[in-house]
């Protein structure tokens, strides 16, 4: 069982990729089957950060545009697929977040040097087991400090929303981010 | 030379701007050091990576189909985009539409769409990509002819085919559709395979060709067979 679902995660992966060349060769057609193979997924991403299905499928267009235009810089020894999707989608629904907030715009192709840079991940990146070493290490850290790295990174919190929703200073919650994200890496990095 | 304590800041700057905790002048500041910076650039995406396994957690949602329509738009495509004449890729899109279908099952109402037929029928209801298409087919095992209703007629020169798709997961044809619908003689070699548990898929495809020995594109719609 566990075999053949990993038989076809790998599968689904090659997939994933032969789409996104055929994209990057201009090929519409290549688009249309990263959309169907990572729509849903994405649109999970977009939708808990934006918290708004009209703004969430506005984010997903520009996410599909933007696969579109980038395709070419997709590079499959650094990057899984998966990852490289999600991380496009979450910087855009964070992008989305920040806009709606005030409206200093972003200088764009800063966004564009941190989604095209891709992630530097291996070929294990969509395996569970990273994802489990990332929640075991998460568990580990004293639950204020996972709980507000989990509510920013899922949810798109900034530190002012954070302490408004947790009731606690400013400060206080700046230091459970930066002493759980170095507590997190440490343990990423020796696990 | 930067020093401890300023690498340190660096450090922390980077991962609140891969949580993206950062806002207005802090967030562009920290985004334009990722442009002048490539060792900062590189210790953001380190934090990206780190994390980016929790996106896995959040649960996949379906949009709606106006988000694929617009993207097509705006990158020139025709809204269905041309076909892609590998199998692969069909089997690409026969795994998705599997979870589609498995989602989808749960609006199939089991119903005759002949309330006058006796005998035992298979019915399937598909579903398109667009939520608003929906097409009803019934079979009648006695004489092996399926009725299919009808569907928007595609302007592209393409027709639809019929595919049923048994457990083996390789869709044979059934045959081409016309758009206003009416029955479709099923080949008697072909009449198990449209049993309760198959799935009937439709794809576009050029009518003059037909009937094909394989899909040329992704389905446009699916649908599970029921018996009733």
């Amino acid at each position: 069982m566990h075999e053949a679902s990993s038989a076809s995660r790998s599968e689904n992966r090659a997939l994933l990729v032969s789409a996104i060349h055929l994209a990057a060769s201009g090929d519409a057609a290549g688009l249309r089957n990263v959309y169907d193979l990572t729509s849903a997924k994405l649109f999970g991403i977009c939708l808990r950060i934006c918290a708004d299905r009209e703004a969430a499928e506005d984010v997903l267009q520009d996410v599909y545009v933007k696969v579109w235009r980038r395709a070419a810089s997709f590079d499959a020894s650094r990057a899984s697929p998966v990852s490289w999707l999600a991380t496009i989608a979450r910087n855009a629904a964070v992008d989305w977040r920040r806009a709606e907030h005030r409206h200093d715009a972003m200088p764009d192709k800063a966004m564009a040097a941190i989604a095209d840079d891709a992630p530097l991940a291996d070929a294990l990146m969509e395996g569970d087991e990273e994802r489990r070493r990332l929640l075991v290490c998460l568990e580990g850290l004293p639950s204020e400090q996972s709980s507000a790295i989990r509510s920013a990174f899922l949810q798109g919190f900034t530190y002012q929303q954070l302490a408004e929703r947790s009731d606690t200073p400013l400060g206080t919650v700046k230091s459970w981010i930066r002493r759980g994200m170095l507590r997190l890496k440490d343990c990423l990095g020796h696990g | 030379m930067v020093d401890a304590a300023e690498e340190q800041d660096r450090g922390a700057l980077a991962a609140e701007l891969a949580l993206g905790l950062l806002e207005g002048a802090e967030r562009a500041q920290a985004l334009r050091l990722c442009l002048s910076d490539p060792v900062f650039a590189r210790e953001v995406e380190g934090w990206t990576t780190r994390l980016s396994p929790l996106l896995d957690t959040l649960p996949p949602v379906l949009p709606s189909s106006r988000v694929w329509h617009t993207v097509a738009a705006r990158i020139g495509a025709a809204p269905e985009a041309p076909s892609l004449n590998r199998l692969h890729a069909w089997r690409a899109g026969a795994l998705m539409s599997g979870a589609v279908a498995a989602a989808l099952a749960l609006f199939i109402v089991l119903r005759p769409v002949e309330p006058t037929a006796r005998m035992p029928m298979a019915v399937s209801q598909l579903k398109g990509t667009d939520e608003a298409q929906v097409l009803a087919i019934s079979y009648d095992p006695r004489k092996g002819i399926l009725q299919v209703g009808s569907q928007a007629e595609p302007g592209d020169g393409k027709r639809a085919e019929l595919w049923v798709i048994p457990q083996d997961g390789v869709p044979r044809s059934l045959g081409m559709m016309a758009h206003q619908g009416g029955a479709i003689p099923v080949d008697p070699a072909m009449r198990p395979l449209i049993a309760a548990g198959a799935t009937l898929a439709v794809t576009m495809e050029d009518p003059a060709t037909a009937p094909h020995a394989a899909p040329s594109s992704l389905p446009v719609m699916t649908g599970k067979i029921s018996m009733i």
